[in-house]
């Protein structure tokens, strides 16, 4: 693969969207590989990879493209991260955060927070994991543990949602609030967006490609997410 | 009690008939299952069958699979089944925790029967590429909750676990935690 001017990146882009939307994974992850052979793991990234994702999470927002084309789209990203890692390439890992992250009390849908999770980390965040079905205190202790400002929360259904006023609690209780930031996301938040603040979040993305963005905001104290 | 209007998920719909007899005064709706993945068309056409119904009481037999449902059924005149899920439903809350922690993916008759429906159609998983692995990810075994209406499936599970990679079990829960769920309603819905 020769690089050169700007529509060979467009080209380029609209290639992977559609290795991506095809469910081509070896495919789309090559010829990421060879961008970055060429340019550099962070080019790969920001030039190429990126945009895509972001087509892709606008596509999802408004149900254009299926779970199993998002699924497969988050795990371009992570195959990319991995070889980025194992070849101790130029992209910056681990440069921001460290944020935690999980699937709020009695939340087992961790599909959403997984593909969070990729595109933070594919923007330079350091992600503390913690799972599905997290209490308020393991929230606030692992935040503490590791230094994080931002926990991230999230919540497929409106019972489930609700669970994260604990977590507000959990750090109101601490003294914490306004120094560690409540990050909020999943399905139920596009229905009813209100509910951001109304279970104490400080903001939410509409997908998880724009969670970092999210996080960026949060982190730095500024203004908060969308549908905040 | 006079009527009530039991808006119920079609996941339910051989399992209520099977009650039915056990509560006269429930007047069934059933709504496709298939809703579940469409949470917004769902509240579209609960909000739909009210508008229609105009009914006195209603009775929901369904999980939080909407924030309307939810929402409803906090209102005077209102009842929801206790359950996030159609599987919690039918398990109770300390098994379906537990299972869940286990990493167990349920499939209850309905669904069953319409399996390719859910993961080709409604998840785009068509030929089942990236299926096996996105469930692996997540899951570690299936569960199928046999209500004990229909016969278990036993082929169709067989080809579920060769299709999708994961091992299968059957688990008998009867109809019990349903009747007790609804009748359990039913009281709510008596003292409201």
């Amino acid at each position: 693969m020769t690089v050169g001017n700007t529509t060979d990146i467009e080209k380029l882009k609209e290639t992977l969207f559609s290795l991506m939307l095809d469910a081509e994974r070896e495919g789309a992850v090559a010829m990421l590989l060879g961008f970055a052979h060429e340019r550099g793991f962070q080019a790969a990234v920001n030039d190429l990879l990126e945009p895509v994702l972001q087509r892709v999470g606008e596509d999802w927002s408004r149900e254009r493209i299926s779970l199993a084309q998002g699924y497969v789209a988050g795990k371009i990203a992570e195959d990319v991260l991995l070889a980025a890692v194992s070849s101790h390439g130029d992209l910056r890992l681990d440069v921001k955060g460290p944020v935690v992250l999980g699937n709020v009390e009695d939340d087992y849908h961790s599909l959403g927070r997984k593909m969070v999770a990729v595109f933070l980390r594919a923007a330079g965040w350091k992600v503390v994991d913690l799972g599905n079905d997290v209490s308020p205190a393991a929230f606030v202790d692992a935040a503490l543990e590791h230094g994080a400002r931002v926990i991230g929360v999230s919540a497929m259904m409106l019972t489930t949602a609700e669970n994260i006023r604990a977590v507000r609690a959990e750090l109101d209780a601490r003294g914490l609030s306004g120094r560690i930031r409540l990050a909020v996301g999943g399905a139920v938040f596009k229905l009813r967006p209100e509910l951001v603040r109304e279970v104490g979040g400080d903001g939410t993305a509409a997908s998880a490609i724009q969670a970092p963005a999210l996080f960026d905001r949060l982190w730095a104290g500024g203004p908060e997410g969308e549908g905040t | 009690m006079t009527d009530v209007l039991a808006v119920t998920c079609g996941i339910f719909r051989e399992e209520l008939l099977a009650l039915s007899p056990n509560f006269p005064g429930l007047r069934p709706v059933f709504l496709d299952s298939m809703l579940h993945m469409r949470p917004e068309k769902l509240q579209d056409r609960i909000d739909e069958l009210l508008e229609v119904r105009r009914p006195a009481r209603v009775l929901f037999i369904y999980g939080d699979c909407t924030p309307r449902i939810v929402e409803l059924s906090r209102r005077p005149g209102f009842a929801k089944t206790r359950g996030i899920n159609c599987c919690e439903i039918m398990l109770g809350r300390e098994d379906y925790r537990r299972l869940r922690k286990a990493r167990v993916f349920f499939f209850l008759p309905e669904w069953t029967r319409r399996w390719r429906d859910v993961f080709e159609q409604e998840l785009g998983f068509a030929g089942g590429r990236g299926v096996e692995e996105m469930l692996s990810e997540v899951h570690d075994r299936f569960m199928y909750l046999d209500t004990g209406v229909v016969p278990v499936p036993r082929f169709t599970l067989n080809e579920i676990t060769r299709e999708l990679g994961l091992p299968m079990s059957v688990r008998e829960t009867g109809l019990s935690r349903l009747e007790a769920s609804i009748a359990d309603a039913l009281e709510e819905l008596r003292e409201g």
